[in-house]
């Protein structure tokens, strides 16, 4: 859907400092029908890729390309797009109403099906109850809320989003988490950026992890586990005594002790336990989290 | 959005109000001549109104935009940055012209009540306050878009002042003994905006009859500057990284 093409991009922050890189030479590509998780630490880089995707920033050296079948120029790339910025700004003086029929406007979205689009998308993210207040009146979640209604009332093909999850009580990063994974699953290619882990491994496919403006992974998720870590298995024993084949263990309060072992050395694991007099309550395959991974990498 | 953001009509009402009572105070104790008063306040009352409205508003039209980011909620749509740009000052625009409406009609209104006979002129010194408050507006947008409030703020009034005194300066007989200064100031009425050729108060309020060709001049001259300004700051917010 679009491609990023060796952006890089430099700031100073006054006329006497040394120019510091927020990204170096990222080249990633999000594919039509994706959901895609953006990681990275806070100040890797992710919102200021962001704006130059969207044409806020301009980059020292790279290009983005879309996808043709979003349109030839800007105007029509944009007529396709839905966009949240982090922490989404707003007229304070509009109501949720007014400002979701303005940026309906702006999007060509008129008459009766724009007001459709507000009803609809008002109720999705549970903001119907006060379309009719002053936005200043909102809250930071009704704020993300109907931010996120906003960048959706046009039925755009592409939706990127940044830390659309940021603000929000635990129900609701759960109900726009099952928006995002209806909108995924209705076909629409979504990229968010994120720094919770968790989060991206969720509900993404594909994740794009960036460190210090460098780019760490592209790919699938479950390309990335695969990689980065052998699937070790958790035995639990209550045999007492030190076994050096176990990569790291703890003593449960219950006398028990958990055992980590690499596939390898399971089976001469198990069987010197045995020998030692000790029984096995239980096994388990550890499959390590996205979370795990990233950190391992960033190490 | 702007107009109702603003609070205009509450203020050009204040200011009617107090335009109507000093109308009547000076046609008390003026003697002689009171609907010259009355159009001579009238109108610098209007002209200061939209000239404080397009230095004080239009400073922060763009800069806050940017600053409070909900540009980034607008340009995320297909609306280009010229088009952006364009309606900020046409809605401003707006605003200048209920003003100029609501004053103005004001001040002619007391004008002929006095004894003042209608001219065409006031139509046209009207027209001219309009078109340089557009040109001040595009020159706080232009300066807001390179610097910070207060520097945009300090050197919209200098160029303004400047701008109004640069031919008076110029018939000077300081001026006309010194051709290095003259060559100076024409320089500066060059870059700079030339206001006293959009300012016909003075005709209005003795009278005077003024050529055809002069207000059409004028009047190219103003929409010439205008568009070149817009022109100059659509390509600096083009560029402009709004980060």
């Amino acid at each position: 859907m679009f491609e990023i093409q060796n952006i890089s991009k430099t700031f100073q922050v006054d006329f006497w400092s040394k120019r510091f890189a927020a990204l170096d030479s990222v080249s990633f590509k999000v594919r039509p029908g994706e959901i895609v998780g953006f990681l990275g630490a806070n100040g890797a880089g992710k919102t200021t890729l962001l704006k130059i995707i969207m044409g806020f920033i301009k980059s020292d050296a790279g290009s983005v390309q879309f996808d043709p079948s979003l349109g030839k120029n800007q105007r029509e790339i944009f007529s396709n797009l839905g966009y949240l910025p982090e922490r989404p700004y707003f007229y304070p003086h509009l109501s949720g109403r007014d400002f979701l029929s303005y940026m309906g406007q702006l999007n060509n979205v008129v008459g009766a099906e724009l007001a459709q689009q507000i009803n609809k998308w008002a109720k999705v993210f549970s903001v119907d109850h006060a379309l009719d207040r002053k936005v200043r009146g909102y809250s930071k979640g009704m704020l993300q809320r109907l931010g996120f209604a906003s960048a959706l009332l046009h039925d755009p093909k592409i939706i990127i989003l940044d830390e659309p999850l940021s603000g929000l009580d635990p129900r609701g990063r759960k109900e726009l988490k099952d928006v995002l994974k209806s909108l995924h699953a209705q076909g629409k290619t979504i990229f968010f950026s994120s720094h919770i882990v968790s989060d991206v491994e969720e509900i993404c496919q594909s994740v794009v992890v960036l460190e210090g403006g460098k780019l760490l992974f592209e790919g699938s998720i479950s390309n990335i586990i695969q990689e980065h870590i052998k699937p070790n298995y958790l035995l639990t024993t209550d045999y007492q005594g030190s076994v050096d084949l176990a990569f790291s263990s703890e003593k449960l309060p219950d006398g028990q002790t958990v055992m980590e072992v690499t596939p390898e050395n399971k089976e001469k694991l198990i069987n010197e336990i045995i020998k030692c007099g000790g029984s096995i309550s239980g096994l388990s395959y550890l499959k390590p989290t996205l979370e795990e991974i990233v950190y391992n990498i960033r190490s | 959005m702007e107009l109702y953001k603003s609070r205009i009509l509450f203020n050009v009402l204040i200011l009617g109000f107090i335009l109507s009572l000093i109308t009547y105070i000076a046609s008390e104790f003026t003697y002689g001549t009171p609907e010259r008063v009355a159009i001579d306040f009238g109108l610098g009352l209007t002209n200061l109104s939209i000239l404080g409205i397009s230095i004080f508003m239009g400073v922060t039209l763009i800069s806050q935009e940017i600053e409070s980011r909900t540009v980034y909620m607008i340009l995320s749509r297909p609306v280009s940055r010229f088009s952006f740009l364009l309606g900020r000052i046409l809605g401003m625009s707006g605003i200048f012209l209920i003003n100029i409406a609501i004053l103005g009609c004001l001040s002619c209104f007391y004008y002929i009540l006095l004894g003042g006979t209608f001219s065409s002129l006031l139509v046209w010194t009207l027209f001219f306050m309009f078109l340089e408050a557009g040109i001040m507006l595009v020159v706080v947008i232009l300066l807001s878009l390179i610097s910070n409030t207060i520097i945009t703020v300090i050197f919209s009034i200098t160029i303004y002042v400047g701008s109004h005194a640069i031919a008076p300066a110029l018939g000077t007989s300081f001026v006309k003994m010194r051709p290095g200064i003259g060559s100076l100031l024409n320089t500066y009425a060059f870059i700079f905006p030339d206001f006293s050729k959009l300012n016909i108060k003075n005709f209005v309020i003795y009278q005077q009859a003024l050529d055809s060709k002069l207000l059409i001049s004028s009047l190219g001259y103003g929409f010439f500057y205008f568009s070149l300004l817009v022109i100059i700051a659509s390509y600096i917010f083009k560029h402009k990284n709004l980060d």
